[in-house]
């Protein structure tokens, strides 16, 4: 079988696989499921800003939470419609993307990271003082949405994540392909030459930050929702360092590689748990590993990963 | 006017501290083209480390703080030839993620070994104050900065009057010459980890008594060391020292006079700052790539 | 033949060494000029200037109408001007025609909405920028090679396709830094049959720097030497060979391989 061949007999069994799942599972089993929609969002949106802009975050908790606070309320304190208040969220976290990429102009690698993180904590920071607004240390209720058919179950819910995971993919591969993606692969792999190309770095760098707080800012949206509270205590170190770490260990070179980000890290605390206070440190330790031994992520053990 | 001048000097002692992690993270940087984001988790597991030599093997209270900085030079050989060297030719991003690992893998076996609650760590100097005329300053942030200063003076001498410490300058200039000219990157790797994480340690044990020893101790002085590394200039010595300095004593002045709430908050929006601004740092020039 | 460029005492220091002082010329449109000189004249570091990768102390260029030194990178594409690279800065991971696409993307740039939507000017611009890559390498016989990963081709070829991503867009102008390096006497003549073909049946002008005198003496109707950052020398090929400056200047250096 062609590679090509291969390539879209493994799509169609997993795109079979996640409109089934539900039906197999429990409760418990839909929300895991959710949640792994939830994490493969923020990891395409990793995969946007460090597989094809060649750039680095550690800071991503910082959009999570400025996707999910400004979502949540938008829906309670002003009434806003459910779809239109995840794209707000999505939009503030863009904004804010754009203003992280700009130290992203002057530097880059770790001092880059760095600039993420002090973002992030600073983010997290503020959101924990802000009680008036984010409920301090009570939290913020965050109600689930109703678009019509109502989606309180998790069941349902997941269907919608699912799409608005497949939209986001579809438009990450559109990217991948597109000029702009090319432009951007690019000046990553010579800023110099690109310049001297014709293209235009800073506009493209603000454009990978930008979309990539959105698509995280988004899953923040969402993930309020599912979880029907919101405490600034998510949004942590921890969590920016886990998106990180599940984005690589998926693979950043395809939106398929998001998918098993995703899953990893919605997976990886159910399967680690009987460890209990050894959780983080099997966390870490394949962390560790998988740099040492599959340095292109899960979806290169697949051999699905094309060039570039 | 006194109460600024203990604000001066306490601040000086906590930014002496913040320098000591500053020099780790820059010498590992010079030396392996590796910022070690893991290094703060590092020193709170040397410390801890001391700590249960302390209860656990009653030993007394100044081997035990002698004990930190060999502690640390065996866990950092250790680390750097099991996680860090098998990844000098992957791509700089793996190697980064790698010390995120590290970070979560140290940060957590702390809580999961010690528990979660914090630990009184007894502190090598006397709680009474010296009185200066009517100035009144801790003996805490004198002892602190003597024990810093001191550290800082051996290194310098290292750097300069010792084979080993010539051959990591000139590896970290320029790794391939060295490598031509005979000497051991390997080795160089392997020494600049081990002393780097032995400093660590130092600086861990000499804030434990400050803030009480727990899993979470370091995670904020290492982004502190991260601002005046940034502040000062990542790839030189002694201006991630005075960036530390700086931000010891802006943070307490700050702290003291403006707010506490948002004190750590202020040392992330330095690194952002400075990043924007002047991203080479006070001292340092930043290199362009050659075409 | 009128100045397409004219640049005027173009001065630049790094860290208190002067590496280019007071330098001036100009060149002719469809001209092909040679800049040499010994190591460390300041030759590239022109080129860079000129190209805007660096930022001059002093000095001006003129190109038409318009003082290069007040438009960034980027933006001389869009004039027609284009160069290569002493090392190589190819996109290496990349297949060669990805690399003559990037070439020629500025030109067709749709919004980065029209992108992510896949709408019909992302597509044309997909299509239509494959199509000129596909007809350039073929026009320069280099079709073969147009899937592979620019990293796995020969040194030579990976010149070509340097200079291939250049040519893409269409320019006026090529700022080409040692296009005959690394290569033998047989490779050079090569090169110098193609840089007079890039004059003779597309008009560009070429400005180049290089090392290696045969090439520039055959090829190059002007010819100007830099030493030390300064301009010593500014004539025909001839000319500028025997002057005694020059000679001076290179007695210190060794000849190269393929040099006079």
């Amino acid at each position: 079988m062609t590679q090509i061949g291969a390539k879209r007999v493994v799509y169609a069994v997993t795109g079979a696989a996640l409109l089934a799942a539900p039906l197999f599972l429990s409760h418990y089993g839909w929300f895991i499921l959710c949640t792994a929609m939830v994490y493969a969002l923020v990891a395409l949106s990793l995969n946007v800003l460090v597989g094809i802009a060649g750039q680095i975050s550690i800071g991503h908790a910082g959009f999570w939470a400025l996707g999910a606070y400004t979502s949540a309320i938008a829906v309670q304190s002003f009434g806003v419609p459910f779809v239109v208040a995840i794209m707000l969220g999505g939009a503030m976290a863009a904004v804010f993307g754009a203003i992280v990429a700009l130290p992203a102009l002057r530097v880059s690698g770790h001092y880059l990271a760095i600039a993420t993180l002090a973002f992030a904590v600073l983010v997290q920071q503020l959101l924990f003082e802000w009680e008036s607004v984010t409920g301090g240390r009570q939290g913020l209720p965050v109600p689930r949405p109703s678009l019509g058919a109502e989606l309180t179950s998790d069941f349902s819910y997941y269907y919608f994540l699912l799409a608005l995971f497949l939209a986001a993919a579809w438009v990450v591969g559109n990217l991948r392909r597109s000029l702009t993606g090319r432009s951007l692969e690019a000046l990553k792999q010579s800023a110099v030459a690109a310049q001297c190309a014709g293209i235009a770095r800073a506009r493209h760098i603000i454009f990978a930050f930008a979309l990539s707080g959105f698509l995280a800012g988004v899953s923040g949206a969402v993930y309020g929702a599912l979880i029907g509270r919101l405490s600034t205590e998510t949004f942590s170190l921890t969590a920016s360092l886990s998106f990180l770490t599940m984005a690589v260990i998926g693979g950043l070179g395809l939106e398929f590689g998001a998918l098993l980000g995703g899953a990893f890290l919605a997976l990886a605390p159910e399967v680690l748990r009987q460890f209990k206070d050894a959780e983080m440190v099997i966390y870490g330790v394949t962390l560790v590993l998988c740099m040492r031994f599959l340095p292109h992520g899960l979806v290169s053990l697949a051999r699905l990963w094309r060039r570039g | 006017m006194s109460v600024a001048l203990q604000l001066i000097v306490s601040g000086l002692a906590l930014g002496s501290i913040y320098a000591l992690l500053a020099l780790s993270l820059v010498i590992v940087n010079k030396s392996t083209d590796v910022v070690n984001f893991a290094q703060g988790e590092m020193a709170m597991l040397g410390s801890f480390a001391c700590f249960a030599l302390l209860t656990g093997a009653n030993v007394p209270v100044a081997v035990a703080m002698l004990a930190a900085f060999p502690i640390g030079v065996v866990f950092g050989v250790l680390v750097e030839r099991i996680a860090i060297h098998p990844l000098s030719s992957a791509p700089p991003i793996n190697s980064l993620i790698a010390t995120i690992g590290l970070f979560l893998v140290f940060h957590h076996l702390a809580g999961w070994i010690w528990g979660y609650d914090p630990y009184r760590f007894p502190s090598l100097f006397s709680p009474d104050p010296l009185t200066l005329g009517d100035v009144r300053i801790s003996q805490a942030s004198l002892g602190i900065l003597a024990v810093s200063l001191g550290v800082m003076a051996l290194l310098y001498l290292f750097f300069e009057y010792t084979k080993l410490g010539i051959a990591m300058r000139a590896t970290s200039m320029n790794r391939r010459a060295a490598q031509l000219m005979g000497v051991n990157v390997s080795r160089v790797s392997l020494t600049a980890w081990g002393l780097a994480t032995g400093i660590s340690v130092v600086a861990g044990i000499l804030i434990a008594p400050l803030t009480f020893l727990d899993f979470e101790m370091m995670v904020t002085v290492l982004l502190k060391a991260f601002a005046g590394a940034i502040l000062g200039g990542f790839n030189s010595l002694p201006g991630a020292v005075v960036g530390c300095l700086v931000v010891g004593v802006v943070e307490n002045l700050f702290g003291a006079y403006i707010s506490t709430t948002f004190k750590d908050a202020f040392a992330f929006g330095i690194i952002v700052l400075v990043l924007m601004a002047r991203p080479e740092g006070l001292f340092t020039r930043l290199a362009g790539t050659k075409v | 033949m009128s100045a397409l460029m004219r640049i005027r005492d173009l001065s630049i220091a790094f860290a208190g060494l002067q590496a280019l002082c007071d330098v001036g010329f100009d060149l002719a449109e469809g001209e092909i000029l040679g800049l040499i000189g010994p190591n460390g004249a300041g030759k590239s570091t022109l080129l860079n200037c000129v190209s805007r990768v660096h930022q001059p102390d002093t000095g001006n260029v003129q190109f038409g109408d318009r003082n290069l030194l007040e438009y960034q990178i980027h933006d001389l594409a869009g004039l027609g001007i284009r160069r290569t690279f002493q090392n190589l800065e190819l996109f290496r991971q990349a297949t060669v025609l990805e690399n003559i696409v990037i070439g020629a993307a500025f030109r067709f740039r749709p919004s980065m909405v029209s992108d992510l939507l896949w709408l019909g000017s992302a597509r044309r611009a997909h299509d239509e920028t494959r199509v000129l890559g596909q007809k350039l390498l073929q026009e320069l016989g280099l079709t073969q090679y147009a899937d592979t990963t620019v990293s796995a081709l020969p040194y030579g070829v990976q010149k070509q396709v340097e200079l291939a991503r250049a040519l893409a867009s269409g320019p006026k102008l090529l700022l080409l830094d040692e296009p005959a390096a690394g290569m033998n006497p047989e490779e050079s003549r090569r090169v110098g049959d193609t840089l007079r073909r890039l004059r003779g049946e597309y008009g560009i002008t070429l400005l180049l720097v290089e090392h290696d005198m045969r090439l520039v003496m055959s090829v190059c109707d002007r010819v100007v030497v830099l030493d030390h950052g300064e301009k010593i020398a500014d004539g025909s090929p001839s000319e500028v060979r025997g002057d005694p400056a020059v000679i001076a200047a290179y007695l210190g250096e060794e000849p190269t391989e393929a040099g006079a």
